[in-house]
């Protein structure tokens, strides 16, 4: 594993990006096979160069180059089993996102443009996970977050998509915000941003105390506050529901896949500083949570696509108790399972609004399966993996976090979890019955072109089920001991048990999740084989949930339009205007009138040139030879 | 006695280009743009020659010591031709087919570039002087070279009047150091100075080389030629008095202050701190007042001057390797500037009003690409070179303690960034007022200003691989 091949992989992306951006007018339909190839190289090296190098206990640290020579501006590679684990998972089902996006779209007019973004949010996705130090994660960070932005407002003549996009933005300043005043605090305790230094440092306990002994409990709850808001956890998840408005490979690549697991990356990446700090159980909390709390906005969902956010908000809950509670390796293997099957569910989404003419509302859909008939095997292989159907992938990282769960003696949590485990194969299959089974609800117009997508789009969607089906089982077989645990024990510290020391058997918890899961599909198949769903809630809890708590109209009463009213008359009448222009404006006055009158010295005429030359010659010698 | 002719091969191959490009004009029947093609392979041939040197570490003194051919003169003559190749490309579609006098054009140019060549390697005051006056009557030349433009005409008069004053002060030095030091050799004249020597003589003399320096720089309150000649001239010529003669002054003007004049250090730093902190005020403060494009530019260099001579301030290794990073830096973005607004003309000739840019990001796309991208990187936006070229000039300052000026140096990039950004935000921000008829792009221009730009992100983005032959190059 050499440093250039490293190189190549990151700028790959880069170069589709500029390729795309500068030349895409006069590309036409070849635009998304270059950024597929764009992707499918970095793939390559990850896979038959990185991965095997890695798995050998090989490690890349190199300095790319030095930009200016300061501490941590400078771009570091830092390629470990946690990195190649990411890159996998970027490159791997990026690719076949983007494949996926040539057929989907390929009547719109903007696909350069799309193509551009997507392959400038692989490179800014692969900085963030490649970066050997935080600054560098944080350049990667904000660079997802704005292609993020752009790619949700895609088709900005819809309000509604610029809406989104501007959402998604704030709510996530607010996170990164806190992401920035967690590396001011790293800055300001170990005086450089680099992983190994601070946590070397860390470890040894040399860093300067600059908040006490809580230092470190401040600089990961900061770090924390940045993960809530990319990785759309309770308070900070409102933008992922919104964020559906832009194409749907975007939602599977981006909103599901990677950028929203960043979060849970950043925690595992900082893992001794978590367990140094125990502020762990934070994480795990407000990630059991966010588990349970998106599961029931979904229950109640109609839209196609929010059915799968808030599905991804509460699996991100997930991942956030695998590395709450120090299992951080299962956190990650859950990661890698979910971008498999939810990329492959929202990729299915994709493709039944592409059969039905860009539709959403579940209830306008139904008896689908014979119709699309890949499109329904495809989507059932993602929603049993979700739901934890024994031996299917999500089984078995699930059920990893909350048996890692119980043995770090985090009991509620585990029975959270398992609740929510039941409500997600509950939703799951009520989207199952109601979309592809029972009676059609299709608008008749509609039904007369529908059509299974072409193969462009299915091939993905099938090279996406077979890894739902059975990775799981390849790495995750054997608990401890198993290839993923195995694969990434080096990287993400010890497991810091706060209670057992040992392991328990796992069976027994295997077979519990199992019933659960299984309970949760047939409860589903009990109320919505053959029912069609009611247009509008009547009972109130049904009617809180199919408002998703009012949680919108909360932030919007309560935070937005207070600030709105505070910062138009306090802040922009009162300080920007008024005292803050008004200095502004003066000192540009004071400045142009400066400028202005020195202007007029400019005569034009050389006599005066040479006058004002001569004046300065005598000052300065009169200086030298009589003053000095 | 033996010449060692491998030593001045640059300087030889220009005066080869020289005599080609002479022989040439000759002939009517032959394409005037020869003339230019001969030029740029000229310079491009002598370019990888200096490179080639460079990377060898050929060094040496030749014709008694006159001439001192090392890595720092040939850093310089980098950036020297680098010029002239941007320059001569930005020319030809400029002057257009049909001139039948661009002969004597880029003639004029060859001479003022081996001209520069020489400032940077002479060893001895009469040789740089020599130097300077090749380079400066062939540039009072190329200012008037539009003979029918009174404007142009008026610019080659001022600069010829201005700059033989300034000559005389230049030359007046000269003799004051000789008597002072009883040579004109450079190395000599260090070993003659004791450290703060006070002799009437000498200080004279050093103040009188800084006037003639910092007329041929553009330093305030040396600099009143530079807007009226930069805007009466044509703007390629505009471009390359601002760039390669500028730099070539700067050789000239470290060396002999950091060399020859390094024991009375404590003598000239004062002044050359004062006229750093000026020029750079000045220029920027009323660059704000300029409609003019043009004038907005060259106050704009008068600017940036101010930042070089911070690096002279600083008075120390780092000092001199970033002012010879950030001349080359500045003198791919100002022609690179000059350059887009070569491409911004229209059928009544340039359009040389900043309300004339009005709207031009939506008409006229790449036009405002490279606008911007030259004045984000003037103003110093990372990731450009700008930004990188200062930040080693102000880092060089604070090394050497003079945090004050670095401080006057970040507020004058803050008001600069008014002006550069006005043009911008006029660009894509604001609605043309009257729809103006822009030329078709004319290709050599557009290849330039695609040189420039690579070059300004290039150095932006990998800023050790420029700065480090930079670093070794020091005379120190």
């Amino acid at each position: 594993m050499s440093k250039d091949l490293i190189t190549l992989l990151l700028i790959s992306p880069l170069i589709g990006f500029l390729i795309n951006g500068l030349f895409g007018k006069w590309l036409k339909n070849v635009s998304g096979w270059i950024a597929s190839l764009a992707v499918l190289i970095p793939f390559i090296i990850s896979a038959f160069f990185v991965f095997p190098a890695v798995r050998g206990g090989g490690e890349l640290k190199a300095m790319l180059y030095e930009w200016i020579p300061i501490e941590s501006l400078n771009i570091g590679f830092h390629v470990d089993a946690l990195t190649t684990v990411m890159l996998l998972v970027i490159t791997g089902v990026g690719f076949l996102i983007h494949i996926y996006s040539i057929g989907y779209m390929s009547h719109d007019s903007g696909r350069a443009r799309y193509f551009a973004y997507l392959n400038l949010f692989v490179f800014a996705m692969l900085i963030l996970v490649l970066g050997n130090n935080y600054l560098m994660m944080f350049i990667g960070w904000e660079g997802v977050g704005l292609c993020s932005y752009l790619l949700i407002g895609f088709w900005f003549d819809r309000k509604s998509a610029t809406d989104a996009g501007k959402k998604a933005f704030i709510v996530n300043r607010i996170g990164d915000f806190g992401f920035l005043l967690g590396m001011f605090t790293l800055f300001a305790a170990f005086g450089t941003l680099n992983f190994d230094q601070v946590f070397g440092l860390a470890e040894t306990n040399t860093y300067e105390q600059v908040f006490g002994a809580s230092t470190l409990i401040v600089a990961t709850l900061l770090l924390f506050i940045g993960a809530v808001g990319k990785s759309a956890q309770i308070p900070l998840y409102v933008w992922l529901p919104d964020a559906m408005e832009g194409p749907t490979p975007v939602s599977a690549l981006i909103h599901a896949a990677t950028m929203v697991t960043a979060g849970v990356y950043m925690v595992a990446r900082s893992s001794i500083l978590f367990n140094l700090a125990h502020t762990g159980v934070v994480v795990a909390w407000i990630g059991v949570l966010t588990a349970l709390f998106a599961a029931t906005m979904a229950l109640a969902a109609n839209d196609i696509k929010r059915v799968l956010a808030y599905s991804t908000v509460s699996q991100l809950g997930y991942m956030f108790v695998g590395v709450g509670v120090g299992a951080y390796a299962s956190g990650i293997f859950h990661l890698m399972t979910h971008a498999f099957f939810k990329g492959l569910m929202f990729l299915t989404a994709g493709s039944v609004m592409h059969a039905l003419s860009d539709e959403l509302d579940m209830r306008k859909m139904g008896g689908l399966r014979s119709k699309l008939p890949i499109t329904y095997w495809t989507f059932l292989i993602g929603a049993l993996a979700i739901a934890g159907f024994p031996l299917l992938s999500g089984f078995w990282s699930k059920d990893e976090i909350l048996h890692n769960a119980w043995d770090s003696g985090h009991q509620i949590i585990f029975g959270i979890g398992l609740l929510t485990a039941f409500l997600t194969a509950f939703y799951m299959f009520r989207l199952i019955f109601v979309v592809f089974h029972g009676e059609s609800r299709v608008d008749s117009e509609v039904e007369s072109h529908l059509h299974e997508s072409p193969p462009v789009m299915w091939i993905p969607l099938v090279l996406l089920a077979i890894p739902s089906l059975i990775i799981g089982a390849i790495v995750g077989w054997g608990g401890e001991h198993s290839a993923i645990h195995n694969f990434l024990k080096g990287v993400t510290g010890f497991v810091a048990h706060h209670g057992k020391a040992e392991h328990s058997n796992p069976v027994p918890f295997m077979i519990i999740s199992s019933i659960v899961g299984i309970a949760g599909i047939l409860v589903a198949w009990f109320i919505y084989r053959s029912k069609t769903p009611v247009s509008e809630p009547t009972n109130p809890l049904h009617k809180l949930l199919a408002n998703k708590y009012y949680v919108d109209e909360i932030y919007n009463a309560v935070i937005v339009q207070p600030i709105r009213g505070v910062s138009h008359y306090l802040f922009w009448k009162i300080m920007d205007v008024g005292i803050i222009d008004g200095l502004v404006n003066l000192t540009a006055f004071i400045i142009r009138g400066i400028g202005g009158s020195i202007r007029r010295l400019q005569t034009g005429v050389v006599q005066a040139y040479v006058v004002s030359m001569v004046i300065g010659i005598i000052i300065f010698l009169g200086y030298y030879l009589f003053i000095r | 006695m033996t010449i060692n002719w491998q030593l001045l091969m640059p300087e030889l191959i220009i005066i080869l280009t020289f005599i080609l490009v002479a022989i040439f004009d000759l002939f009517n029947s032959i394409q005037k743009t020869v003339a230019a093609w001969l030029t740029i392979v000229g310079c491009a041939i002598a370019l990888y020659v200096s490179i080639d040197m460079l990377q060898v570490g050929m060094e040496g003194t030749e014709f008694s010591n006159m001439i001192q051919v090392d890595k720092y003169s040939l850093f310089f003559n980098v950036i020297f031709l680098v010029s002239t190749i941007l320059v001569v490309l930005i020319s030809m579609n400029y002057l257009g087919r049909t001139d039948r006098r661009q002969g004597e054009y880029y003639l004029l140019i060859l001479l003022a570039t081996l001209g520069m060549m020489l400032m940077a390697s002479g060893n001895e005051l009469i040789v740089v002087f020599l130097g300077l006056e090749l380079m400066s009557l062939s540039l009072y030349v190329l200012a008037g070279y539009f003979q029918r433009s009174m404007a142009s005409s008026e610019a080659g008069m001022k600069y010829l009047l201005l700059g033989a004053f300034a000559s005389g002060f230049f030359l007046y030095g000269i003799a004051l150091i000789y008597g002072g030091a009883g040579t004109t050799s450079i190395p000599k004249i260090a070993s003659a100075i004791t450290v703060n020597a006070t002799s009437p003589l000498l200080l004279s003399g050093m103040f009188l080389l800084v006037v003639g320096f910092g007329f041929k720089v553009a330093l305030v309150p040396f600099h009143q030629w530079a807007p009226d000649v930069y805007e009466g001239a044509p703007t390629s010529i505009a471009a390359f008095i601002s760039a390669g003669p500028k730099a070539a002054g700067f050789a000239a003007f470290l060396r002999i202050f950091l060399e020859a004049l390094q024991n009375i250090q404590s003598e000239w730093i004062v002044v050359v701190t004062i006229l750093a902190a000026l020029t750079m005020t000045v220029g920027n403060l009323v660059a704000i007042a300029q409609r003019n494009i043009k004038r907005m530019l060259a106050y704009s260099s008068i600017a940036h001057a101010g930042y070089v001579l911070v690096g002279l301030a600083a008075a120390n290794k780092d000092g001199i390797s970033s002012a010879m990073f950030y001349l080359l830096i500045y003198c791919i973005m100002n022609i690179g500037a000059f350059g887009a607004v070569i491409l911004a003309r229209t059928e009544d000739g340039e359009s040389l009003m900043i309300s004339d840019y009005a709207g031009l990001g939506f008409k006229k796309p790449l036009l405002a690409l490279f606008m911007t991208l030259m004045l984000l990187s003037l103003a110093g936006f990372p990731p450009t070179a700008g930004f990188v070229g200062k930040f080693y000039i102000f880092r060089s300052a604070v090394e050497s303690g003079q945090i004050w000026l670095v401080i006057i140096g970040a507020i004058n990039t803050a008001i600069s960034a008014f002006y550069y950004l006005r043009v911008v935000v006029a660009m894509y921000m604001r609605e043309p007022e009257e729809e103006l008829d822009f030329h078709p792009y004319p290709s050599l221009l557009i290849v330039a200003l695609t040189l420039a730009a690579i070059g300004v992100v290039l150095i932006g983005i990998l800023p050790s691989y420029f700065l480090s032959p930079a670093q070794i190059s020091t005379f120190l």
